[in-house]
């Protein structure tokens, strides 16, 4: 049998992968794979729905359905099985609510409506509720042991299903949520199999190879690994390519700046930017300190905004202090008068001397204010000087700070010899009447010309769109390195588990291999117990392609030795072929029942009898429900099981109420059947033509042919014989009698059928003739139909392998 | 009553008064009521012995599906196939067949 694999086992794989490796990255990707599967198997371990799963083996114990499919609900209702490893079968014609029970029980476990779909479309799909019915539910019981599970779904007709469950461990139903371990147990299980659905794959070009797919699949835990490393994988793939994409782009932007600069031709470039490679380690703060992208890094000038403003303030102050100057000379007439002033400040100190007499004429006069007033005179001048000083060497320092890098920048113009003269003059001194103070009026007056105004402007507007460049390039880069900051530690794995796929692809394969001999193995001894005259052999199922890129599944067929197709087979023989695949499913825990929808479909006697085998061997170890509108397997499959329990449907068309009723044996059913209508013909009077006692009669016979026909199966299946050729004999004696008188000789004897024999020499005249409607009034009716119970009793009871 | 019961009572009366149809031919034709019912499906063939040539054809054809459901009837009342519910259309489709030999054979439909 084929199981899935478990978390466990991919573990101990990728471990001993780890133990035999290096250092490598390869290594590091091993590491991380067996991270992630140790990681999904403790998530496994914490599911909430492990108290569901673990260590059951649920059956089903009963299903209650309402307004899904052809049932718009089940009278009685639920329908009950006994929980128990046998096979029950669901019989009833075409159209009586089987594969709607089957289908309802399927969507059911798996919550799942689209389930439905799988198997026909969007027909199923449609009609998965009832005509009229706003919500379908289904509720199955499943008991493990003294464990019952109850599910119960609701199918709106819009809407998502909803669905409840309750687990009652023996101390009251407590709810429970089913969910991803319950359906990748349902999943590995495959308890539903619905022979339609996987007959209507017939009609795509696939067929077979699909569901062969299936079952080479190793479960939903590798599926679950994949999935994870896989998304890992393409995480740290999309990182590293955001990443460089982002890098890409901003390589492009700056190519695009570089060429506008170039086209300007006067701006220098500011240096190129050294874009990293996308690779572990990388920092993208450190690349960000590391580019020289400051405000003065594109070599360009900037003129300042007050530079005018700057140039007006120092002229301005520069003509105040020369008038103020001029005034300050003018009053003093006398240059050089200063060294006097200071004689004339002492003498005015000495109060001794006359205010009124002038102490070097003797003349009489204000000699004190006059004297004040040349100090005074001298004093402006003084300070006038010092004014025009300041203003020169402002003019001097802005020079030097903002006119001297304008001139340096390679747009021609600008005040140069002004400012040469002006520059060499303030070496010596920047005094008042000094050669710095005549420099300064020229080149006052050429910074302040129209002309100097017109290159300013175009200084300024080159400048502006170098800051504007510079801007953009730090935005380009600030932009990708935020890219970096979000995505190189996602990026920076992706070397990493690019290896743990390619570790899991050398995993896959081991095991992929290994499952297709298991598959291939199995199969073909199904086949050969299926089609055992046939010489049909299956050699090899394979899948084909890489695992990147799987091209489906081949089966290689041979029919006499010589290759052929499955259009060679019969379509017996493909059915037959199609049912092989039951045989390998798994019937581990916690799924131990198997459901099977109609798998009888052209197959002959023979075919029948052999999958009525199949059946009964899964029957020994789960619990197997049978759906078919074939009484053949019903027969076939009672011949092995004395015990068979047989579920027979009815469905009103008009109400589609579908109801049940559970049979033993077929002849068991007919006698009290017969026993039903004798009574219910005293009490509610008798509808039909036909005389009661010839209607007993005629079930009598035909419970006494139907235990003789399922006597002959059951002997041809024990003792190993050719069931058809049973019943070809069979039915060439014509008559009861006749019948009798050959089970009774396979028999060995009327000694070893003494209730048949009894029948016989007491009853069969009044079965024939009661049947053909000669009557004999005088029959005690319960009387034959005791002794004609005890007669097929008899025959259902012997041990049919002795003799 | 269920109605695979029903219609299995239905057989047996399907197949009764196929048995009355033959027991009438051979009436009709011996001038003497058979015994017991025997190689009813012969028997049944009756139907169209002395018919106009016109309508020979056709009644010929109701003998024969009367002869076939006979067979029928009886290997599902005999088991000769495997037990089943028989269903509903085929019983009615065997119950015209008898109604269209019976109106064949008008004493027998009595």
């Amino acid at each position: 049998m084929l199981s899935e694999v478990t978390f466990a086992e991919i573990a101990d794989l990728v471990r001993r992968e780890v133990e035999r490796g290096y250092e490598s990255e390869k290594q590091e990707g091993r590491r991380r794979l067996l991270g992630v599967v140790d990681g999904l198997a403790a998530d496994e371990g914490d599911d909430v729905d492990a108290r569901a799963v673990q260590g059951r083996t649920w059956r089903v114990a009963q299903i209650e359905v309402s307004g899904i499919g052809g049932i718009s609900r089940l009278v009685p209702s639920p329908v009950t099985f006994l929980p128990v490893r046998g096979i029950t079968v669901i019989r009833g014609l075409n159209g009586q609510g089987k594969t709607s029970l089957a289908r309802a029980l399927e969507c059911a476990l798996s919550g799942r409506r689209d389930l439905a779909d799988e198997v026909s479309g969007e027909l199923w799909n449609a009609a998965l509720l009832t005509q009229g019915s706003a919500v379908g539910t289904v509720s199955v019981g499943l008991v493990s042991g003294s464990a019952r599970l109850d599910v119960t779904v609701d199918f709106p007709r819009d809407g998502e299903a909803g669905i409840r469950a309750a687990l009652d461990e023996g101390s009251g139903a407590e709810p429970v949520v089913l969910g991803s371990g319950w359906q990748r147990a349902l999943a590995a299980a495959r308890a539903s199999y619905s022979y339609g659905a996987l007959q209507s794959r017939l009609v795509e070009s696939r067929a077979l190879q699909g569901f062969l797919e299936e079952l080479l699949l190793l479960g939903p835990a590798w599926e679950q690994v994949r999935a994870a490393v896989s998304d890992r994988a393409e995480r740290a793939t999309e990182a590293k390519r955001t990443v460089e994409n982002a890098l890409t782009a901003g390589k492009r932007r700056e190519r695009e700046i570089r060429e506008r600069i170039s086209a300007h031709g006067v701006v220098d470039p500011p240096p190129s930017i050294l874009w990293p490679r996308v690779q572990a380690g990388l920092d993208a703060d450190a690349w960000l300190r590391s580019l020289d992208l400051g405000a003065e890094s594109n070599g360009s000038v900037r003129v300042s905004g007050d530079h005018e403003q700057r140039i007006a303030d120092i002229r301005c102050a520069l003509i105040d202090a020369e008038a103020r100057l001029d005034l300050a000379e003018q009053a003093l007439d006398a240059p050089g008068i200063a060294g006097a002033a200071h004689h004339i400040e002492q003498i005015l100190a000495i109060d001794a001397i006359d205010d009124a007499v002038c102490p070097l004429c003797g003349a009489a006069s204000a000699w004190r204010d006059h004297a004040r007033e040349v100090v005074a005179g001298l004093r402006d001048r003084s300070e006038a000087a010092g004014l025009v000083m300041g203003a020169l060497t402002d003019l001097r320092d802005w020079a030097t700070a903002e006119l001297e890098p304008l001139l340096a920048s390679e747009i021609t113009g600008g005040p140069e010899a002004e400012l040469t003269a002006f520059r060499e003059a303030t070496a010596q001194g920047c005094h008042a009447r000094s050669a710095a103070h005549a420099c300064a009026g020229p080149l006052l007056a050429a910074v302040t010309s129209q002309p100097y105004r017109d290159w300013l402007e175009t200084m300024r507007s080159w400048s502006q769109a170098a800051v504007a460049w510079r801007d953009e390039l730090v935005t380009i880069t600030r932009t990708c390195a935020d890219v970096m900051r979000e995505n190189m530690a996602a990026a920076a794995d992706a070397g990493v588990w690019k290896k743990a796929q390619d570790t899991l692809d050398d995993l896959q394969l081991t095991l992929r291999q290994r499952r297709q001999d298991a598959v291939t193995r199995q199969m073909h001894a199904a086949l050969t117990r299926m089609l055992p005259d046939a010489a049909v052999e299956l050699s090899a199922i394979r899948h084909q392609g890489t695992i990147k890129q799987q091209r489906g599944v081949d089966v290689t067929l041979t029919i006499g030795g010589q290759e052929a197709t499955l259009g060679m087979l019969s379509s017996g023989q493909r059915n037959a072929l199609l049912l092989t695949p039951l045989t390998v499913l798994d019937g581990a825990a916690p799924f131990g029942f198997l459901v099977v929808d109609d798998p009888v479909h052209a197959l002959d006697d023979t075919r029948v009898d052999l999958l009525a085998q199949e059946f009964s061997r899964l029957a020994g170890e789960r619990q197997v429900i049978v759906l078919t509108h074939d009484p053949r397997l019903e027969e076939h499959l009672r011949a092995r099981h004395a015990d068979l329990t047989v579920v027979e449907l009815y469905r009103d068309p008009v109400a589609r109420t579908v109801s049940w009723t559970r049979h033993t044996e077929p002849w068991q059913s007919l006698l009290d059947d017969a026993r039903e209508i004798r009574k219910s013909a005293t009490t509610d009077g008798w509808a039909y033509t036909e005389p009661l006692m010839s209607v007993v009669a005629g079930l009598c016979r035909t419970a006494v042919d139907g235990a003789i026909r399922q006597a002959t199966i059951t002997r041809a299946v024990q003792r190993s014989e050719d069931v058809e050729q049973a019943l070809t004999d069979l039915a060439d004696a014509l008559t009861t009698g006749a019948r009798i008188k050959l089970v009774t000789a396979s028999a060995g004897g009327k000694t070893e059928l003494p209730a048949l024999e009894r029948a016989r020499a007491g009853h069969l005249r009044f079965w024939n003739e009661g049947a053909h409607g000669q009557l004999d009034e005088t029959v005690d009716l319960d009387a034959v139909l005791d002794v004609t119970e005890a007669a097929c009793r008899e025959l259902a009871d012997h041990d049919w392998a002795q003799g | 009553m269920r109605p695979a019961v029903d219609r299995r009572i239905r057989v047996l009366i399907v197949r009764r008064r196929l048995e009355e149809v033959a027991a009438t031919l051979v009436e009709r034709a011996t001038g003497r009521r058979p015994a017991q019912h025997r190689v009813v499906r012969r028997r049944l063939l009756l139907l169209s012995a002395g018919v106009p040539a016109e309508r020979w054809p056709g009644v010929h054809a109701v003998a024969r599906q009367a002869a076939s459901v006979y067979e029928a009837t009886s290997a599902v009342l005999h088991s000769n196939c495997a037990f089943g519910d028989v269903p509903e259309h085929l019983v009615r489709e065997w119950e015209a067949v008898v109604v269209r030999a019976e109106s064949e054979c008008p004493a027998a439909g009595a």
